[in-house]
């Protein structure tokens, strides 16, 4: 017949072995335990199974190559993608924090070719850069609206001058003289010289 | 070393093309031609008179307006007093020379600027006489 404390206790002594119990239960146990040689017994007993039972599926499982498993589980793990804006928030935070010295660099070597460029151009271009470096006017194209009767006649002087006259009376412009000068526009309503 | 590069260019294209944005200044000044005899002209319009005279010796030559106008692509209206409106446009600025586009209707006129000389527009008619618009490199 067993006594009574035993017979609180047996039911607890398995978790006690598998360390299920709390820190109170655990106590308690330890103080039976310490009095009760047969559930003391008993708790040897479970650790001692315990242990076999621990070697054999060790056994078991060093039978089996483990060296991949860990490539082959994060080979299975898709990343999550951040969305774009934190990402590139990212980036840009990481940009800053770690190359920040290659950002001054860019802008400082971008405002050195700007100012270079633009002294260039005032220097180098200084003469015709304001587009005159033609040296007279030319008239390139004289058009009039087709519903215009008016007939375009264009001059040039010696001194440069371009002159573009929109005379009404074609007759009038044909007869004007001087013919050897004018570049009359042989179309009536479009030309190009 | 590349991305910095890489940065400094994407920088100066927007840039570059900012600076090179063409404007050219041109003077343009109207002027009223009529037949009346006039005392005295000054010496623009005298040499204005002596160009025209292949076409039209006028006997006055009146300067309206002038003005020195920023010419780009954009087209810039010029209101004429006789109601009429001339535009002008920068068609291109290749190595220098600027060539310009004028409209005063009915006419539409491409022409290259020059160092030298003036382009003289006639602009229709205005009171009495003959409106024209001249443009040349401004004085100064």
């Amino acid at each position: 017949m067993k006594n009574p404390a035993r017979k609180h206790f047996e039911p607890k002594l398995s978790p006690y072995v598998d360390g299920e119990l709390s820190p109170e239960e655990r106590q308690e146990v330890e103080r039976h335990l310490a009095v009760d040689k047969e559930s003391a017994a008993q708790v040897a007993d479970f650790r001692a199974a315990s242990g076999l039972v621990r070697l054999a599926l060790e056994a078991e499982a060093d039978k089996e190559d483990w060296s991949q498993f860990a490539n082959q589980v994060l080979a299975r793990v898709t990343p999550e993608k951040a969305p774009f804006f934190e990402r590139l928030s990212a980036s840009v935070s990481e940009f800053f924090e770690y190359r920040r010295g290659t950002f001054v660099a860019a802008m400082a070597g971008a405002a050195a070719a700007l100012t270079v460029a633009v002294l260039g151009m005032r220097l180098l271009g200084a003469p015709s850069a304001d587009g005159y470096a033609n040296p007279k006017v030319e008239v390139q194209l004289v058009s009039v609206e087709e519903s215009s009767t008016a007939h375009p006649v264009v001059l040039e002087t010696d001194k440069g001058d371009a002159i573009i006259w929109v005379g009404e009376d074609e007759d009038a412009a044909k007869k004007s003289g001087e013919h050897h000068e004018e570049l009359e526009i042989d179309q009536p309503h479009q030309g190009e010289l | 070393m590349t991305r910095a590069l890489a940065l400094s260019a994407a920088l100066l294209v927007p840039l570059a093309a900012l600076a090179q944005e063409a404007v050219v200044p041109v003077q343009a000044d109207v002027v009223l031609g009529t037949d009346k005899v006039a005392k005295d002209l000054t010496p623009p319009m005298k040499a204005m008179q002596a160009a025209l005279a292949k076409k039209k010796r006028y006997g006055t030559l009146q300067l309206l307006s002038s003005q020195v106008l920023k010419v780009s692509k954009k087209s810039l209206a010029l209101a004429l007093p006789n109601q009429k409106s001339a535009e002008l446009s920068l068609e291109s600025l290749e190595a220098g020379v600027a060539t310009v586009r004028v409209k005063v209707p009915p006419a539409d006129t491409t022409s290259k600027l020059g160092a030298e000389g003036s382009l003289y527009v006639h602009a229709g008619k205005h009171e009495t006489g003959d409106l024209w618009l001249v443009l040349s490199r401004p004085k100064g």
